[in-house]
């Protein structure tokens, strides 16, 4: 053994080296706080060494990126672990930075002539700064795309070059694959391989100027091995350990869905240890002041520190500079979190503003998740598309559905539920001279389901918001009557205190209706009813006893020209031409002005709605789409 | 070599081998310069010029007469009897051809803009009564998307408080600051379109943050 070692040494003289890594020495004996230091070099192997394993299965590229981290985060065993470390050590690394920085000017250890090595100190923190930037937009997720578009439209600030600095950074005019390609060359490979050779140069510096520390009576001096070794371990495992509990307790990396550039995000905020200057953004008249001149004349005063030290009280700025800093900085990233979650945290604050806008960025939050959770129900189902993600998103009516309703029917019709959760309509109408002017359709939540059609035949509940008391139909004329010939009226004169025979009857009729809907989440139940013939005996009574098909078609019975069609009422065929165009004479067409305010989305004059975003809405409506798993059970019934 | 300089370096106290000579020196430094720098050169050369290269759509493409509006960068949104009369703003997709890296893109949405119909206060001039107004969504502060509050009448955005009026105005609200510096960014809408009641925009990205409103290339 000994031969060996000696046989290995003569061509190397690795002893000399062990020996002389190992054999520093430490005047006063080794310390609990000197182990900052070694702790930031362990938190950067682990993210070496974490990265590595990440790029394994990382892709770059904007239809692929997503993609690949979804996979690491749910589908590769113990990818999210693995993630999850190396997103929390990276947050230890800029918790630590500051530590170790605040002791190097505590302990006077930026002064000479050490100067230079505080300098690459400074190096440091901002290689690592932008190791956090760019890793922040790697997994192209909505949180990471707008985050970090905030930080790159800052760097077309500075004048003259700046433009041109914005467009080698983000790799042409607009984001995408090689943005990408772009960060990620530099945060695993540029950005490490200086942070390794500019550490290389403060541990060598370090070495040759030794600790700073006097060697005093009460402690002896020891080596760095082993005291100070063990102590360094000790700090190192706890820090892993703490690391590994935050990322079991937060269930890993936050990963929010794929980006959609048009779509926009409204919580997107950058990295926690970023909210303070995220926050200062809002206080400065100029951006270039807020994003620019300041941050870099503070980062001046950190440079000129080892010079300012050698004048009198010189010292004690430094430290009072970097105390007011950090105060500031924490004031910053409370304020920034507390306009964020304001809602949450004052929930009987009278502050309408605050909490609208916390509110937003909740929701917007909550929303995103709840957007991840449906791709990821899809993924399940479906698998990602080699197109990417976005084609998931754009073709799933349950995500696309809510985004078109809000933009081309919430002016009119609301979508909530019995808890009044979902999309609001418009406000409620005004009262004009005692009089109240229509200003929105009917509530479409579950539209053509055996509930709607119920509570659409109940006098009480037709004249409601949720139905027609929002419309013209819902109106009564000078003489307090509704149009005779209307729905309304008819509900109100025939359905009206009726005997429990009858409603159940008219339970019937309902069912019997709904059913024209085919409704996925309606079909077992309707198989039933129909075995057992309720569904049979409702349509005898639709076309019949009621009376229907008086004014309605349904199927054979009946004719156009009175009222819509009830043929397939709620049906995707239905629906899809309601919405092309409601003035249609199976719809609407029948009267001149039997058309509240629906307009027509898609005639061959014009089109409002694309006929993707009407299938999409269409089957949404339906909630066709909603339980994956049924829809699947339901088309292989059919077969 | 001769023994005789030999000599004569041992007495200037190096061995001959040693003589350092100047011309040497430079060259050395200027070889190893070179040789370092060439591939980084070319890396370079590589990397920064490509964010300015030229963009050619294929040729497929390239025969249609582009988005069909009168300039290359107008676009059809929409018809005028989408947009309600009350003046409430609704948002639009850009939908446009899109070169993303190596990829070419047809119809893909390039962008979102508003579009309401906005009170002309013209003295009844003109027979219209209202304008279309076109709106960038991208806030003009830090570059975040903005979105239309009905309760509060003006656009928001989500990132740094910036809002902004239906007209595209700076609202100044008391107790909040406003950090936009100019206006949303309002696009053009063809006129002569308009009268066949189509709405084309002219559409593109600003720079975010000045005062000015400069157009990105």
């Amino acid at each position: 053994m000994k031969w060996l070692v000696n046989w290995v040494d003569d061509r190397t003289g690795v002893k000399e080296l062990v020996h002389e890594s190992l054999y520093e020495n430490i005047p006063g004996g080794a310390k609990w706080r000197y182990v900052s230091g070694s702790m930031l070099v362990f938190a950067f192997i682990t993210q070496v060494i974490t990265g590595m394993f990440l790029w394994m299965f990382y892709s770059a590229g904007s239809q692929n990126a997503w993609a690949s981290v979804y996979h690491i985060q749910n589908v590769v065993p113990g990818g999210w672990v693995l993630r999850g470390i190396h997103h929390f050590m990276a947050q230890a690394m800029v918790v630590l930075l500051p530590v170790h920085m605040l002791q190097v000017i505590w302990e006077k250890a930026y002064q000479k002539p050490r100067e230079i090595n505080y300098w690459l100190g400074l190096v440091l923190l901002l290689i690592t700064m932008g190791l956090g930037l760019t890793g922040y937009l790697l997994p192209w997720d909505q949180k990471g795309y707008f985050a970090t578009k905030v930080a790159t439209e800052l760097m077309a600030l500075p004048p003259v070059l700046g433009t041109s600095i914005q467009r080698e950074v983000v790799g042409g005019s607009e984001y995408g694959h090689f943005t990408l390609t772009r960060f990620f060359a530099l945060h695993a490979g540029v950005l490490p391989a200086l942070l390794v050779g500019v550490l290389a140069l403060h541990l060598a510096m370090f070495r040759k100027h030794g600790i700073t520390a006097e060697s005093s009576e009460k402690r002896p001096d020891q080596f760095f091995w082993p005291q100070q070794v063990l102590k360094d371990g000790v700090a190192c495992l706890l820090l892993f350990v703490v690391v590994m509990a935050i990322v079991w307790y937060r269930g890993g990396a936050e990963l929010t869905g794929p980006a959609e550039p048009t779509e926009g995000y409204k919580a997107a905020r950058p990295e926690w240890y970023f909210l303070f200057l995220f926050q200062a953004l809002k206080l400065f008249h100029s951006e270039f002041v807020g994003a620019i001149v300041v941050p870099g004349l503070v980062f001046m005063v950190l440079v000129l520190m080892p010079l300012v030290a050698r004048i009198k009280f010189g010292h004690a700025f430094n430290v009072a500079f970097l105390v007011v800093l950090f105060v500031t900085a924490s004031v910053l990233t409370y304020q920034a979190l507390q306009q964020d979650y304001y809602a949450e945290w004052y929930p009987d604050s009278t502050e309408k503003k605050k909490v609208a806008a916390s509110r937003e960025f909740i929701d917007a939050k909550a929303q995103a998740h709840h957007d991840y959770e449906r791709i990821r129900e899809l993924i399940e189902h479906q698998g990602i598309p080699v197109e990417g993600p976005t084609k998931l998103v754009r073709n799933d009516p349950e995500i696309m559905g809510p985004r078109l309703f809000a933009r081309s029917c919430a002016s009119c019709h609301s979508y909530t539920d019995a808890d009044g959760k979902g999309i609001a309509g418009p406000a409620l109408p005004d009262k004009v001279d005692g009089k109240v002017q229509p200003t929105g359709a009917p509530n479409l939540y579950g539209f053509a389901s055996r509930q709607w059609i119920e509570n659409l035949l109940d006098p009480k509940k037709i004249v409601t918001t949720d139905y027609f008391g929002n419309t013209v139909h819902g109106q009564k004329d000078e003489d307090g009557e509704y149009d005779s010939a209307g729905m309304v009226a008819f509900v109100h004169d025939n359905l009206t205190d009726l005997s429990a025979e009858d409603q159940q009857k008219l339970k019937k009729v309902a069912w019997s209706l709904s059913g024209e809907a085919v409704l996925i989440r309606q079909s077992k139940q309707e198989a039933v009813d129909a075995k057992n013939g309720v569904m049979a005996a409702g349509r005898q009574l639709l076309t019949e006893e009621m009376g229907c098909t008086d004014c309605h078609k349904l199927g054979d019975v009946g004719d156009l020209g009175a009222a819509p069609d009830l043929t397939g009422y709620g049906s995707a065929d239905w629906l899809r031409g309601m919405i092309q165009n409601p003035n249609h004479e199976r719809f609407y067409g029948y009267e001149e002005d039997a058309n509240d305010r629906m307009p027509a989305f898609s005639t061959p004059e014009g089109q409002l709605l694309s006929d993707h975003d009407i299938e999409m809405l269409v089957r949404w409506l339906r909630q066709d789409d909603k339980d994956l798993k049924a829809k699947l059970e339901a088309s292989k019934a059919k077969e | 070599m001769s023994d005789r300089t030999d000599a004569q370096d041992t007495q200037a106290g190096e061995p001959a081998g040693k003589r350092r000579g100047f011309l040497v020196e430079i060259a050395a430094i200027v070889v190893g310069t070179l040789a370092g720098l060439g591939p980084l050169a070319v890396g370079l050369y590589a990397v920064l010029m490509e964010p300015f290269r030229q963009r050619t759509v294929p040729r497929k493409y390239n025969q249609a007469t582009g988005s069909g509006g009168t300039s290359e960068d107008e676009y059809f949104i929409t018809t005028i009897d989408s947009l309600s009369n009350d003046g409430v703003p609704r948002r639009f997709e850009v939908i446009a051809d899109k070169f993303d890296g190596w990829n070419y893109i047809p119809n893909q949405p390039i962008g979102a803009i508003y579009l309401s119909k906005q009170p002309l206060d013209n003295d009844g001039k003109s027979p219209q009564e209202w304008e279309v107004v076109a709106f960038q969504t991208t806030c003009p502060h830090a570059g975040c998307s903005v979105s239309y509050e009905q309760s509060d009448e003006a656009f928001l955005c989500p990132c740094h408080n910036s809002s902004f009026n239906l007209d595209g105005t700076k609202r100044e609200q008391e107790g909040s600051h406003n950090p936009s510096p100019r206006p949303l960014d309002r696009l053009t809408v063809n006129e002569a379109k308009l009268a066949d009641d189509e709405i084309w925009v002219e559409f593109f990205d600003f720079y975010t943050g000045n005062k000015e409103k400069v157009r990105k290339a």
